[in-house]
């Protein structure tokens, strides 16, 4: 009880009953606890101390105190940087993508028409798809010279020869880009999906009262009342496109040609498994993990801004 | 806090506590510690190869018969990969006890002191001596630390069929000969006359394809003494006359080698730069084409015929190394050397005299071995600088991130090389390896 209202309490009125303090509570968030604990914390502060360290995988026992030599040779790698370029172009694009792509899904699937359920179920099939089999699918497709997408562009007589996809940087990065949206737009299928049907029918009849077209409609009704899926589904689609999405990446293109598709977590995973430099590869891991929190942080506090549902 | 918050955070944490040791017990106990009964762990790529599979599962067989008691628990990785998983595999404690190795993955292990030197071992053995020539890139320091598993050297491996179609009466032994041929191939079949990987996802394979041909002009991406070469100019001869192949069509493009392999295997390619475990890919999975096959000096002007291979190394401190070089004495027996060469069509790691039978049914061969003889150049998979060797996969990227736009045409061959000469300069650098002693 606050002193205030202690205070305010009339001398010789009965005490409210003390609640009596249960270990149910602790016991029952334990398990949770204890595995967030082992697979999230301890592993994430052990990367951020191993940032300060010179360590060669094949030999943990030796490890050197570098101070913050590791992030200095960082800041100053031209590598990191275009990492981190390549990064910022391929979450923005792939969170619009999968974005854009989810909304037109949903809202097609949202309609009744026959066949409904089986339309829903092919949607959100290239979630199911485990990453590498589709990766290959897709390095198919993408092929020079025996690929679907250049039959298709020859046949039409868009193009003389086949577009070589993954051996030019810039290409490369748009095919990377098709397969993550593609392999992540389930994910916005599925949440906007939940969000449209939250959406009470009697505010489009209401809106089509007042005379309301679709897109008055989709502005006025549809687009608030997905609001708070909004919310969440950009902030997952940027930690997944941000943090998640290397297999798709590393199988497909490896990073290259050149440097032209290697994003900060890749580079993470080869600078310690490919080249054993385990306490630079924990600095740059250590470098996405804050830019994702920056990125989660200030996402949210502008969300507040905007959005009222995010207040409460 | 009261009294029975206390309490209560206090039994939490007891229990967090058994959770966490009983976590503990389960981990320790996940972990085979390399116990005297517990399987032999042999992790390898060649356990889904067709080529060879059967030959090594027939082995392991062997082994345990031989030995009873003894298990052997076999672990399939893909090449691109296994390098990677190895690393990870040590530094995680999940040892693994029969160990066969890419040898340009050897001075990795070696400089963080995880080999076991082979030669009390290899005082107990009488084959020493017919050992190929590269189980010299495994003696250091006067120890012997590596056995030679598999030697392959790669040279010129043709599709005659095509050849005969395209109207090519002979086999080209230069490399304007091989420009020729493959184009008449390209124009009168259809089919590609040539083929080398260029994924950018494919590294390994990609690097190895560029020093068929820097080494076959002479030169290399570095020299003994830690100096890039990626400007000099017979490495950019190689590399032009890589980039014609590309631009005239001939070939196929941005390629990993198992695709490339596989339009090989069909029929689809006239000549690939490539080892015999082609020709043993095609013979199981293209039998009718097999009899087409040949393999022939590389056409460049130096024919260097690089040799990439693998080796067995055992790891300091297993308790059962004992057990692990009966394996490794197993297959270099004389028998199991003669039934490699004769069921797979490989080189083994011993000098192995074919049958006259086996060369009548697979004519290739003696070009092989005379060529396995002729061209031994130790790595061939990573510079001949033993500093840069430690570092192979990470020089073998800054190499191909620089070369695939060149081949791909994206930079200019002058202009792309004198680049990669730079960075490679600097990247020496940043890893304080000094150039020129």
């Amino acid at each position: 009880m606050a002193p205030a209202a202690r205070a305010a309490a009339p001398r010789g009125a009965p005490r409210p009953p003390r609640r009596r303090r249960s270990a149910l509570p602790v016991l029952l968030l334990l398990p949770a606890s204890t595995l967030l604990l082992a697979v999230l914390v301890i592993p994430i502060s052990v990367a951020i101390y191993s940032s300060f360290f010179d360590i060669n995988i094949l030999n943990l026992a030796q490890q050197t105190f570098v101070g913050l030599d590791n992030y200095r040779r960082m800041a100053t790698s031209a590598d990191f940087w275009s990492a981190l370029r390549v990064t910022a172009i391929y979450t923005a694009v792939v969170v619009a993508g999968g974005y854009l792509l989810g909304l037109v899904t949903a809202l097609l699937l949202h309609r009744p028409f026959r066949g409904r359920g089986v339309a829903r179920t092919l949607a959100i099939m290239p979630w199911a798809v485990p990453s590498v089999v589709a990766v290959l699918v897709w390095t198919w497709i993408f092929d020079t010279n025996y690929g679907v997408l250049n039959y298709v562009l020859r046949s039409v007589g868009a193009v003389s020869k086949g577009v070589p996809w993954l051996e030019h940087g810039g290409s490369a990065l748009v095919a990377v880009i098709v397969v993550s949206v593609w392999s992540l737009y389930p994910v916005a299928v599925t949440m906007l999906l939940a969000g449209l049907q939250a959406i009470s029918e009697d505010l489009y009849e209401a809106a089509a009262v007042d005379g309301a077209g679709r897109w008055q409609r989709f502005r006025y009704v549809t687009w608030p009342g997905l609001a708070p899926v909004n919310l969440v589904l950009f902030l997952l689609l940027g930690l997944l496109a941000f943090t998640r999405v290397v297999t798709i990446i590393y199988v497909m293109t490896g990073g290259g040609p050149g440097r032209a598709t290697e994003t900060l977590p890749l580079q993470t995973y080869l600078e310690a498994f490919k080249y054993r430099e385990l306490g630079y590869a924990s600095a740059v891991g250590t470098s996405v993990l804050v830019l994702a929190l920056l990125f989660s942080g200030l996402y949210l506090r502008l969300a507040r801004r905007i959005l009222p549902e995010a207040r409460a | 806090m009261t009294g029975i918050q206390r309490r209560s955070v206090l039994k939490a944490l007891g229990l967090g506590a058994g959770m966490a040791g009983f976590a503990g017990m389960v981990g320790c106990g996940s972990d085979s510690g390399g116990g005297s009964s517990d399987p032999l762990k042999y992790p390898s790529w060649m356990w889904t190869d067709t080529g060879v599979n059967f030959y090594w599962k027939e082995s392991v067989t062997a082994y345990e018969s031989r030995y009873p008691g003894r298990k052997i628990q076999t672990e399939s990785i893909a090449p691109n990969n296994y390098a990677d998983q190895i690393t990870t595999e040590i530094a995680g404690g999940r040892r693994p006890d029969i160990l066969p190795i890419f040898t340009n993955n050897l001075f990795s292990l070696l400089d963080n002191d995880l080999l076991e030197p082979l030669d009390p071992y290899l005082a107990k053995v009488d084959w020493v001596e017919k050992e190929l020539p590269l189980a010299k890139v495994a003696k250091v320091d006067g120890k012997q630390y590596g056995v030679v598993c598999t030697a392959s050297p790669q040279a010129l491996v043709v599709n005659k069929k095509l050849l005969q179609q395209a109207g090519v009466s002979s086999v080209p032994t230069t490399v304007d000969e091989l420009f020729a041929a493959a184009k008449r191939v390209k124009a009168k079949t259809g089919q590609w006359g040539f083929a080398f990987p260029m994924a950018s996802s494919d590294v390994q394979n990609c690097y190895v394809s560029s020093m068929q041909w820097v080494l076959g002009y002479g030169s290399d991406w570095a020299d003994e003494t830690s100096r890039p070469l990626a400007n000099a100019p017979k490495t950019k001869e190689a590399i032009e006359m890589m980039v014609a192949f590309v631009k005239s069509g001939v070939m196929p493009t941005g390629m990993k080698v198992t695709d490339v392999r596989t339009l090989f295997k069909d029929g689809k390619v006239a000549f690939m730069l490539d080892g015999p475990f082609l020709l043993s890919y095609v013979k199981n999975a293209n039998p009718p084409l097999y009899p087409m096959m040949d393999f022939v000096d590389p056409p460049t002007p130096t024919h260097a015929a690089i040799t990439g291979g693998a080796l067995w190394v055992m790891l300091k401190g297993n308790k059962r190394n004992d057990d692990v070089w009966d394996y490794i004495a197993m297959v270099n027996e004389a028998e199991w050397q003669r039934k490699w060469l004769e069921e797979t069509a490989q080189l083994a790691g011993q000098n192995v005299p074919a049958s006259e039978e086996f060369l009548k049914a697979n004519p290739w061969v003696a070009n092989m071995l005379r060529i396995a003889a002729n061209y031994q150049t130790g790595f061939g998979y990573a510079p001949p600088s033993r500093k840069i060797a430690t570092y192979a996969a990470e020089w073998q990227k800054q190499v191909m991130d620089d070369l695939i736009p060149i081949w791909s045409g994206a930079k200019p061959v002058g202009a792309g090389l004198d680049q990669l000469q730079d960075k490679l300069e600097k990247w020496l650098k940043d890893k304080k390896i000094e150039v020129g002693s």
